[in-house]
């Protein structure tokens, strides 16, 4: 693509959003390395944004958390960011892609994160939501409360991409600090960033792009496992493709054996040759199965001279359907604080019929679309 | 001998329709004028806009009046009732002679008699009886007699079924058309008069359920065995799909309406993924825009397929394991939805069809049939109430088997 046409068509308008310490931290960090690319930081501890000198935080639920973290509490997270929701949703208004980095797991960004995801959506906006699953032996508790975190996303996100820290760390290296382990999550995370930010802004010699991502997902009805592998010098492409073909995070291969879908996004310099691609290609190919959905994108830069950089999205699909909201919030209740919720006084999707008696049946409000009642994710 | 003509008015959430039809002597129906006029003013079956509303009636009722050459005084209304419910009851009546305290026969006068106790329901304030259908006799042990007159017992009972609305809702209708002014002279569900136009005596054996989907309200009528079961309506019908696509697609209300009835799809179908269907600009304030033919869809799928699922589960509380033998049958406007009966036999798990009248002249056109069913079917009401009542026993016995007492 040339200059001129890239100032007479419009490119969509990407943002990056970190939401909750953990996601606004990788996001600062990507910032600093990047700063081409639009991001912005929501968190409710007020102390942890101003840590990160990014110019774009937004700070929410100050009157709810009094500027302190959620400390763990979805029900505050969710509080601070629908009380913030307008500030969102301002931010959100021209973007066309919203990428979502969050650990999943603590209060803000499990209680946040699903509502920003539909306020996106109600703003027109495609979702794609980056999400760190916490370790083992952080407890069932944030286990249970990340999982719940996840089941909503899907609901409101056009693709999930899943990092699992528990497949980070190898069991073998039972001297590994802990730091050295939180620490490689943020890594990967910010690995995880930069190559769908290089993917989504570089134009390569075999195109790549969201839609991509969010085609196989939507053909394949589950989300992402991602991997990254770099290697340099004359053996890279062997490198890459032992790397990724041994890789932790696709479960030393076995992942690709099982994959719904597959794409995989090549970066290297001018010098990259044919039969580098071939090799990786190939390797990999052979791994998966024969029906699967596949899509692949080379690009070249120039500050990938004499490297190779590829990165997997290997989809898996749900396990379980689609849960109902309704269900969920009955189990939701139970475990956790009954404390009387608030109510929306938004009359959601009601349309003609907002300003009537409502018909209500089994205590469901039939005016408002079924749904949205039934949380039924619609696609775009 | 031709009946007198008689007018009946149907004001619905989104069209307001007069018909003028009368019976010949062998029970064909013949529509002599049509009027009708996009409704303003009526949400779900209730009044919003009362000015608007009575605006509408006059148009739709000058419109028939045109049409047929001819003024109408008096109509008959249809009312879904602001989502009418229907009430079992019984009447129990002794027919143990008292003097000489031996068993006796059943007599008309103990047919009648038993009707008229068990007519008498107690219903709350603030409901109204609109019909009272009567169903199976029984004599002592004997149950499910359809006509006891002969046999011998001990007391004579019957059950009803008792088809009530809100009182609000159709006071202010009958309220409404008087003020229009025409005078009102009866009030009946539209359910019920839809199953009537559509329904043959077989099929009402063999097990029935109509559906009737208009725009703000969607009625059913169960029939098995011959007799009513169990009727209801729901305030919930078209315009509710076409709130939700302008909802779901962000396009406005007519270009949702537009855009359901011409490509949308009660089914969602793996084949359209790439499908576009594009929405053409309005005058004001709309530019056009492009939507993904299986979005539209699954916001249609989502809601037709609640309401027939609403219905269905109705049924199965009220009457559980009821064989549906003749299928399900589609009238009103909603039931021309695409994919409609397909989702319909999808939900019920039994065909499922178009209801259309039958025994019917003049209608503009056959593929219509389902709009005017129950307008037809309370053309035949009509006609059933004003029939002078025949001694023979046969006669009576086929008011009742059909229409059983329903002259409340």
């Amino acid at each position: 693509m040339t200059e001129r046409t890239a100032k007479t068509i419009r490119v969509p308008k990407i943002l990056v959003m970190g939401v909750g310490s953990s996601g606004a931290r990788a996001v600062a960090a990507m910032s600093a390395l990047n700063p081409d690319i639009d991001a912005a930081a929501v968190d409710t501890d007020a102390a942890v944004l101003d840590a990160l000198g990014m110019s774009n935080t937004i700070h929410v639920g100050a009157t709810v958390t009094k500027s302190f973290s959620s400390g763990g509490d979805v029900e505050l997270g969710r509080q601070s960011i629908e009380k913030d929701s307008s500030n969102i949703r301002k931010q959100l208004s021209s973007v066309n892609l919203l990428v979502i980095v969050v650990g999943l797991g603590g209060g803000t960004g499990s209680g946040a994160v699903p509502v920003i995801t539909r306020i996106a959506r109600e703003a027109g906006a495609l979702v794609l939501t980056m999400a760190g699953i916490p370790f083992k032996f952080e407890g069932p508790k944030i286990a249970r409360t990340a999982d719940e975190a996840l089941k909503r996303l899907r609901a409101s996100s056009d693709a999930i991409i899943r990092i699992e820290n528990e497949r980070l760390v190898d069991r073998s290296e039972a001297d590994l600090p802990a730091e050295q382990a939180f620490a490689r999550s943020h890594q990967v995370m910010m690995d995880g960033i930069f190559s769908i930010g290089r993917l989504l802004t570089r134009r390569g010699v075999v195109g790549l792009d969201f839609a991509c991502i969010h085609t196989m997902l939507r053909n394949c009805d589950g989300y992402c496992n991602f991997a990254s592998a770099e290697g340099s010098g004359e053996e890279r492409a062997k490198m890459v493709a032992d790397a990724l073909l041994e890789h932790r995070m696709l479960k030393r291969g076995r992942m690709l054996e099982g994959a719904a879908g597959v794409v995989i996004g090549l970066t290297g310099g001018r010098d990259l040759r044919l039969c580098e691609v071939d090799e990786v290609m190939s390797r990999l190919q052979e791994k998966l199965p024969d029906d699967v959905w596949f899509n692949f994108g080379v690009a070249t830069d120039a500050a990938f001279e004499g490297r190779l950089s590829a990165i997997v999205l290997a989809a898996e699909q749900w396990k379980e359907p689609l849960v109902d909201q309704r269900q969920m919030g009955l189990h939701f209740g139970r475990n956790e604080n009954p404390g009387q919720g608030e109510l929306l006084l938004e009359t959601t999707g009601k349309g003609e019929f907002s300003n009537l008696d409502p018909t209500i049946h089994n205590n469901e409000d039939l005016d408002v679309p079924t749904y949205i009642r039934r949380d039924i994710k619609l696609p775009r | 001998m031709a009946l007198d003509a008689t007018a009946v008015l149907e004001i619905g959430s989104s069209t307001v329709r007069v018909v003028v039809g009368e019976v010949r002597d062998d029970d064909e129906v013949t529509i002599i004028g049509i009027g009708e006029t996009e409704s303003r003013g009526i949400r779900k079956g209730e009044i919003f806009n009362r000015d608007d509303a009575i605006k509408c009636v006059r148009q739709a009722i000058k419109a028939a009046e045109e049409n047929r050459r001819k003024s109408i005084h008096s109509v008959i209304l249809i009312t879904s009732g602001g989502q009418a419910q229907s009430k079992q009851s019984t009447g129990l009546h002794p027919l143990v002679d008292p003097i000489d305290n031996q068993l006796s026969e059943v007599t008309e006068q103990d047919v009648d008699e038993v009707i008229e106790l068990a007519r008498k329901v107690a219903l709350p304030e603030n409901r109204i009886k609109l019909h009272t259908l009567q169903r199976y006799f029984h004599v002592d042990d004997s149950v499910n007699i359809a006509d006891p007159v002969g046999l011998a017992g001990e007391e004579l009972r019957v059950d009803m079924l008792t088809v009530h609305g809100k009182r609000s809702a159709v006071d202010n209708f009958r309220k409404l058309v008087d003020d229009a002014p025409i005078a009102c002279s009866d009030a009946v569900f539209s359910g019920l008069c839809a199953a009537m136009a559509v329904v043959t005596v077989e099929q009402k054996k063999a097990g029935v359920l109509v559906i009737d989907i208009g725009g703000g309200t969607t009625d059913y009528v169960l029939y098995h065995d011959g007799f009513i079961q169990a009727a209801g309506s729901f305030a919930v019908g078209g315009e509710h799909v076409t709130n939700d696509i302008s909802v779901g697609v962000q396009i406005p209300l007519s270009q949702a309406e537009a855009v359901k009835c011409k490509d949308g799809s009660a089914l969602t179908n793996l084949m359209e993924r790439d499908h576009n269907i594009s929405i053409p600009a309005a005058s004001q304030g709309f530019s056009g825009k492009m939507v993904r033919a299986v979005t539209l869809n699954t916001i249609i799928n989502a809601r037709m397929e609640e309401i027939f699922t609403l219905v269905k589960d109705e049924i199965d509380r009220r009457c559980p394991n009821m064989p549906l033998s003749a299928g399900v049958l589609l009238t009103g406007g909603g039931s021309f939805l695409n994919g409609a009966r397909d989702l319909g036999q999808k939900v019920f798990n039994v065909p499922c069809i178009h209801g259309k009248p039958f025994k019917v002249h003049g209608l503009p056109s056959a593929k219509e049939g389902p709009l005017y069913a129950c307008h037809v079917g309370a053309i035949r009401y009509a006609a059933s109430l004003n029939k002078p009542v025949e001694k023979l026993p046969f006669g009576k016995k086929l008011i009742n088997f059909f229409w059983g007492g329903s002259n409340d």
